[in-house]
């Protein structure tokens, strides 16, 4: 199914994703990652604006600020795994409904999207150009001490192709597609071994 | 020269971020053709609009302005000074990250602070080394490496008791672990043999200084890699993870003697992009851009 939801979300609108699902986003998103969240959760400074059922994406752009605004130059997304550790509590504690980034996150963070109602949402990694073009305008900038790795509000248009790759049903196509993996790596590496060893026996 | 290095430098940065080199950009077009996965060809068609928007628009291909990365390579009758080399090329990235206001990516490990223009202690990182075909000429290759692809990085000292065995199992056991999160389909670099430092470096500069439509000069190598990237490829992790036929667009395998009782493997990976720039400055003036 492909959906086109407008941010904020509301606990029906990510209760009715699946993985596999297409998702663009239109409205705001918050831009946020490492230095931003550690300033959150590890520091206890609560976020300058109310994250209730917002999306927040992995992000630090390439920015510059000219007079009082920011002007975008290339906004992409980065691996989310390091932001494993932050999540679970933007989502119990500050009541964020999505997550848009790459490569996944792990038990703790899809536990607390089934308990509490969130999403997974993949986007291309390194597709940035489109990203930028699809991000309408810098809204906000907090925590500018940060740079790059400020909290940005993004107003964004047709934001996607987005992949639901982890529900609130439990689901995580990361942790199936690596499992299928490991089930045939031991077939693989015996293979390549056959395959290789008349070659380079000396 | 020192000048026109420092330019060369800061012209490679730039266009290492809004170029696709052409055989990365060939291999993707060739993924897109033989990826099965609905997932797999969605992403990938992604990817050759997100290029062709950057090209369009003149913009980065990606946010990840990267570790700036050179290898120099020099001929036998190019009198270079490495202090006066250095500072070029640093010279070079710091001017060009302010002139297109580039996210400053390097901070100190410890204290997380930033100087803001991706040149500091030890950045850029620049290796030298001598290529006996160059003769008067000079190549320099430069690399923004990107952070995802990178801390994907592996590397293992095996005993020689472990084999052949032992260095195909621990890169497929590398890439089941981590590629998902380097930005798939990737370059897979390999490094076999060397010490420590040295079989690091050789698995990134295959990762990311070699073409990719070029096989290891060495046959054994050669069928080395063609049957890595097919068992990489059965691994069904694919485009970014989410599942699908092409996780890897290539495998690269660089090699070094090593010591009697070692035997050590690493493996470096390069995201989907590739990049990369090069540039060939012959007899101290001539300069020509290889993208």
């Amino acid at each position: 199914m492909v959906y086109v939801l407008e941010t904020p979300l509301h606990e029906y609108d990510v209760r009715k994703l699946s993985v596999g699902d297409i998702v663009y986003l239109n409205g705001i998103i918050v831009g946020m990652r490492d230095a931003t969240q550690r300033r959150i959760v590890d520091k206890g400074v609560d976020p300058p604006l109310d994250l209730r059922g917002h999306v927040v994406l992995h992000t630090a752009p390439n920015a510059r600020k000219v007079g009082e605004r920011w002007e975008k130059i290339c906004i992409g997304t980065t691996t989310s795994a390091r932001m494993e550790k932050y999540t679970p509590i933007l989502i119990e504690k500050y009541g964020i409904r999505a997550v848009v980034g790459k490569g996944g996150l792990l038990e703790k963070s899809l536990r607390a999207m089934k308990e509490h109602g969130a999403v997974y949402l993949a986007i291309v990694g390194g597709a940035a150009a489109l990203e930028t073009l699809q991000i309408e305008e810098i809204e906000e900038v907090y925590w500018e001490d940060l740079f790059p790795e400020c909290l940005w509000v993004f107003r964004v248009r047709n934001f996607g192709p987005l992949v639901v790759a982890m529900d609130s049903h439990g689901n995580n196509i990361y942790e199936e597609v690596i499992s299928r993996a490991k089930m045939k790596q031991s077939e693989i590496v015996e293979r390549l071994v056959a395959d290789l060893t008349t070659l380079l026996e000396r | 020269m020192y000048d026109l290095i420092q330019k060369v430098s800061g012209e490679l940065y730039i266009k290492a971020l809004k170029n696709v080199p052409s055989d990365v950009l060939a291999a993707i077009k060739s993924a897109y053709e033989n990826e099965g996965s609905e997932n797999g060809k969605m992403v990938l068609r992604t990817i050759l609009e997100n290029i062709d928007v950057a090209r369009q628009h003149d913009m980065l291909v990606c946010q990840d302005t990267g570790t700036p990365v050179y290898c120099v390579m020099v001929g036998e009758d190019v009198d270079l000074n490495f202090g006066k080399l250095y500072k070029a090329i640093s010279k070079g990235v710091s001017e060009v990250t302010k002139k297109y206001n580039l996210r400053p990516n390097m901070v100190d490990p410890l204290t997380r602070v930033s100087r803001g223009d991706n040149v500091g202690n030890r950045v850029p990182i620049v290796h030298v080394e001598y290529d006996e075909r160059l003769i008067s000429s000079i190549r320099i290759v430069c690399v923004p490496k990107g952070s995802g692809s990178e801390n994907q990085s592996f590397l293992r000292m095996l005993s020689p008791a472990e084999g052949l065995r032992g260095v195909v199992s621990f890169i497929i056991e590398s890439v089941i672990t981590g590629i998902n999160k380097a930005c798939p389909p990737v370059i897979v670099g390999v490094g076999i043999g060397g010490t420590f430092d040295e079989c690091a470096w050789l698995a990134k500069k295959a990762a990311t200084m070699r073409r990719i439509d070029v096989h290891h000069p060495d046959p054994k190598i050669r069928v080395l890699e063609e049957k890595l990237l097919k068992s990489i490829n059965e691994t069904g992790i694919g485009p970014m993870g989410l599942g699908g036929r092409i996780t890897a667009l290539a495998v690269n395998v660089e090699v070094a003697d090593t010591h009697i009782s070692q035997l050590p493997v690493a493996v470096n990976t390069q995201c989907w992009k590739g990049q990369r720039a090069e540039a060939i400055i012959s007899d101290g003036f001539e300069v020509r851009y290889i993208l």
